[in-house]
């Protein structure tokens, strides 16, 4: 006769439903694909269309990103050129930069054709060009910088290697209040020459616009952009991101490019929801090179104006019982300053619902040591989830002193134990209170068994990992207590070989846990 | 991923993955979903370079995520509008109605490392990795799901103690 695990086998493949078919299945993954990468438009492509548009409406319609009011102390101060820098004609408002060409140095220059008198920023005839081989010429000039924008005008922004040949891309900016919108350039030596780079989208993936490549430098309160190269065993890819920050998660979109000559190929894209804390950030560099201009000043860090707590973790269970899941989480109170210290204060906040409004916000019942949550399980089959808080990451040899809480009406409180006849093990350190422990010293831990009742117990274990001696208390399904039952050492044997002196705490009655 | 290899993988794979998930949710059309969209996360990292070591474990555990989120949606969006009645699910027969009792019967993180195990054939190593527990967890569930499932299904056990314990080591 076959044994259990084959019958299973056997009879779990038979049963399982067959796709329904139909259709070119390849072909509707590809379409699910492209769907997704065009449902991420919005944040990056957004910027890079309305920069590319280039007009005071359009920034308008994109406020949150771009405005075009002055920025008070951004106004770049030009470095003073060599003269005319062999262009053969008159300039002024140079700026410029040091580039690689081959490994060898070089300057980019972005500067304007003086036409009696220096035109203010962001007026008259703007370019870039490039020094290739460091001598202080202009040995190669792109086409006019167009959208250059007052006040601040179009500006040197970084010279990244993007593609990892040794030969820098030029970055040319144009300013608005809160960014950039930031153009590449490519360097060839042979013929000379400064070229827009251009994106292509051979699989429609459609994240960003095809034509000359533009993507945003931005860093505000509800959005942020910027780009950043990645490494790979393959090649480096130059990825551009959009975060949209709606507190407390991000969404983040990137999009994945590969620069080739002036041409940048879109390679893939991908979403992801984050902690605000964790999400991209521009900052003051790209790929590793430097910002110049009014961009040299950009903030490094992310924008945590809307994040309340740091060091947090979260658990999601039904606390309530009306089915949905809630979320508990508790964190540090963020400093005035922004910063997360230890010694903050530590904040519970419950959010039935999970819908991003908390309905309760407290201090944790106690929090003299340490304070998180642990893990969030029906454990007496109530219906609504216990909160098991962990208090104290004590001395060793204990390892976490575990509370239980139940949320009623608007609160939590405390589940307390209650009743019992058998000698009390010593891992019942207060009326809700156990001990987890994994030791030498000893074994204390909690489990469910049987579905719905709840079990502490102490033991040792030998060298062998026998359990030598364990006494349990057993935990009734009283709906406010876990009344714990007489219960000797005599326990069936279906569970109590099933007792396993754990080695660690990655799951509590079902649910996963958090050990902070 | 290259598109030959893709191609290879939805002939060969995607079946018995739908089937699993559907095991696990009770829902063919959504578990057909959530194995392509996982499939899709899939092709998109491996454009952005990254190697996926297992892909049938990774797809699966994706896309049992992926139908948990659904769930919660719809829970959500049964109790904002108590109108909303899902379309009745299609009655299997025979066999299937047995062995997806038998599941339903059991908590949500057995069914998923019972299925993994028995119809897609992971280690239990491979599923610790991919449910990002130990190991011992998944031993652990393993052994109390088999066990609700032959008690549910009346499987016999083979006097051959090897045998029986030989998945759990």
């Amino acid at each position: 006769m076959p044994s259990i695990d084959d019958q299973l086998r056997t009879r779990m493949r038979e049963a399982a439903p067959r796709p329904a078919g139909g259709g070119d299945l390849m072909e509707r993954v590809g379409v699910r694909k492209r769907r997704r990468a065009s449902v991420r438009r919005a944040g990056t492509v957004g910027l890079v269309v309305v920069v590319l548009a280039g007009t005071t409406g359009a920034f308008v319609a994109l406020a949150r990103a771009f405005r075009t009011e002055p920025i008070p102390g951004t106004i770049p101060t030009p470095t003073q050129p060599p003269p005319d820098l062999g262009l053969g004609f008159p300039i002024c408002d140079v700026m410029s930069m040091p580039i690689t060409v081959a490994g060898a140095p070089g300057n980019a220059y972005v500067f304007t054709k003086a036409t009696d008198g220096c035109p203010k920023p962001g007026e008259g005839h703007r370019f870039v060009g490039a020094d290739l081989d460091g001598n202080g010429t202009v040995d190669a000039t792109g086409p006019e910088l167009t959208d250059c924008f007052s006040p601040v005008g179009c500006e040197a922004f970084g010279a990244p290697d993007v593609n990892g040949d040794g030969t820098s891309e030029i970055a040319v900016s144009t300013a608005g209040a809160d960014g950039y919108g930031v153009w590449l350039y490519a360097v060839t030596t042979s013929p000379a020459a400064v070229e827009p780079i251009t994106v292509v989208d051979p699989q429609g993936i459609g994240n960003v616009q095809t034509g000359p490549f533009q993507f945003a430098w931005v860093d505000v309160v509800g959005h942020s952009g910027g780009a950043r190269c990645n490494t790979l065993p393959n090649g480096t890819t130059f990825t551009i991101f959009g975060v949209d920050k709606m507190d407390p998660n991000a969404n983040v979109q990137f999009t994945d490019l590969r620069v080739s000559g002036t041409t940048a190929t879109v390679v893939g894209a991908s979403h992801d929801r984050v902690p605000i804390a964790d999400a991209p950030a521009p900052g003051n560099s790209l790929c590793g090179a430097p910002l110049y201009g009014s961009a040299e000043n950009f903030p490094e860090a992310v924008d945590r104006s809307t994040s309340e707590l740091c060091d947090e973790t979260s658990l999601v269970g039904d606390l309530d019982g009306d089915q949905v899941d809630d979320n508990v989480t508790i964190g540090t109170v963020r400093s005035d300053s922004g910063s997360c210290s230890p010694d903050g204060r530590r904040l519970l906040v419950i959010d039935l619902g999970s819908d991003g409004k908390p309905d309760l916000s407290r201090a944790p019942p106690d929090c003299t040591t340490w304070c998180v949550p642990f893990a969030l399980v029906d454990v007496n089959g109530d219906g609504r989830a216990e909160l098991f808080l962990n208090e104290g990451h004590l001395a060793a040899p204990v390892s976490a002193v575990i509370g239980v809480y139940e949320f009623v009406g608007a609160d939590i409180e405390p589940v307390p134990f209650e009743g019992g006849t058998i000698p009390a093990p010593s891992n019942d350190l207060a009326a809700n209170r156990f001990l987890l422990q994994n030791s030498d010293q000893g074994y204390y831990g909690a489990f469910c068994f049987e579905g719905l009742t709840f079990v502490t117990w102490s033991g040792s274990v030998d060298v062998g990992g026998t359990l030598t001696h364990t006494s349990y208390r057993v935990f009734g399904l009283d709906r406010a207590t876990l009344t714990f039952q007489p219960v000797d050492q005599h326990l069936p044997g279906s569970w109590s070989g099933q007792i396993p002196p754990k080695t660690g705490w990655d799951e509590f009655c079902g649910a996963q846990v958090s050990i902070g | 991923m290259d598109e030959v290899e893709l191609r290879e993988f939805l002939r060969e794979r995607y079946p018995r993955l739908v089937g699993a998930v559907a095991l696990v949710t009770g829902d063919a059309a959504a578990a057909e979903d959530a194995v392509q969209e996982a499939i899709v996360r899939a092709w998109e990292r491996s454009e952005r370079g990254e190697q996926i070591a297992a892909l049938d474990g990774w797809v699966a555990t994706v896309a049992l995520n992926l139908s948990r989120s659904r769930l919660r949606r719809l829970r959500v969006e049964r109790l904002a509008r108590p109108r909303l009645v899902a379309p009745p699910p299609v009655q299997p027969s025979g066999d299937r109605v047995d062995i997806t009792r038998a599941l339903a019967g059991l908590p949500r993180r057995q069914r998923e490392v019972a299925v993994l195990r028995y119809v897609l054939d992971l280690s239990t190593e491979e599923i610790a990795r991919q449910m990002r527990t130990s190991e011992g967890t998944v031993k652990s569930q393993l052994f109390k799901a088999r066990g609700h499932l032959a008690d549910a299904l009346s499987l016999v056990e083979d006097t051959d103690e090897e045998n029986s314990h030989a998945e759990h080591r």
